[in-house]
């Protein structure tokens, strides 16, 4: 089951940024947190990047493209 | 082996953000311990009127581990008699420090601008210094004393996270 685990995968990046974002900001510091929340984004859209790769294959195969 | 590894991943990076909230205490530590030092210090000259190397002797014997070496190695320095003045001496011990006491720059900078004032000036002059560098050492406990309170529970908390976060990544 490789399409759970990535939900799971990106559920826990997005729980320990937020974690990390917290404390951050209790620390006072403002703009690593938004840097962290950043890289955050960047590192799902990457997981995430993959599963949109092959819907579009999927949907071209549907269609004969 | 792939639990194994995720392990050591997290557990190590959880003890480098232990030691890194460690490091901010044993600062602060150091700094009241150099800060009491001193505080002797101004008596011994002050009020007992010892020699310098004297003096530093007896506090190096009274102070803690970490602290003593900087005293102790001062009369080592000295009492090799080598002709080394009492600045260049104070200069020597602090080199050989510098690795075993976790201090900041702006701490070693303090002390070595106290090293300069060092046995050539008479009682009063080196009086007045030895409590100018009280003060900013006060100064600088302080500093650390709030860094400490803002950034110690933050690194505990950015060893464990980053450790987890990687091994999440990455799994």
């Amino acid at each position: 089951m490789p399409d759970v685990n990535i939900i799971f995968k990106i559920a826990g990046v997005g729980i320990l940024i937020s974690i990390l974002n917290m404390v951050l900001k209790q620390a006072g510091k403002e703009e690593q947190a938004q840097m962290l929340t950043l890289v955050g984004v960047v590192v799902v859209l990457l997981m995430v990047i993959q599963l949109i790769d092959r819907l579009f294959q999927d949907v071209r195969a549907v269609f004969g493209l | 082996m792939r639990v194994l590894g995720a392990i050591l991943v997290i557990a190590s990076s959880t003890i480098a953000g232990w030691i890194y909230s460690l490091l901010l205490k044993k600062r602060l530590k150091i700094l009241s311990n150099l800060i009491q030092c001193f505080q002797w210090l101004e008596t011994e000259v002050g009020y007992a009127t010892f020699p310098l190397a004297e003096a530093f002797s007896r506090i190096g014997g009274r102070i803690q581990e970490e602290t003593k070496l900087l005293f102790s190695g001062f009369t080592d320095e000295l009492k090799e008699l080598q002709g080394l003045t009492a600045d260049e001496a104070w200069q020597r011990s602090l080199a050989k420090c510098q690795e075993h006491l976790s201090l900041h720059h702006e701490d070693w900078a303090l002390l070595e601008n106290f090293g300069r004032t060092l046995g050539n000036t008479d009682q009063q002059h080196q009086l007045g210094a030895i409590r100018q560098t009280l003060e900013k050492l006060k100064q600088q406990e302080m500093e650390a004393a709030q860094n400490r309170e803002k950034n110690e529970r933050l690194y505990r908390y950015l060893g464990i996270a980053a450790g987890a976060l990687l091994v999440l990544i990455f799994y």
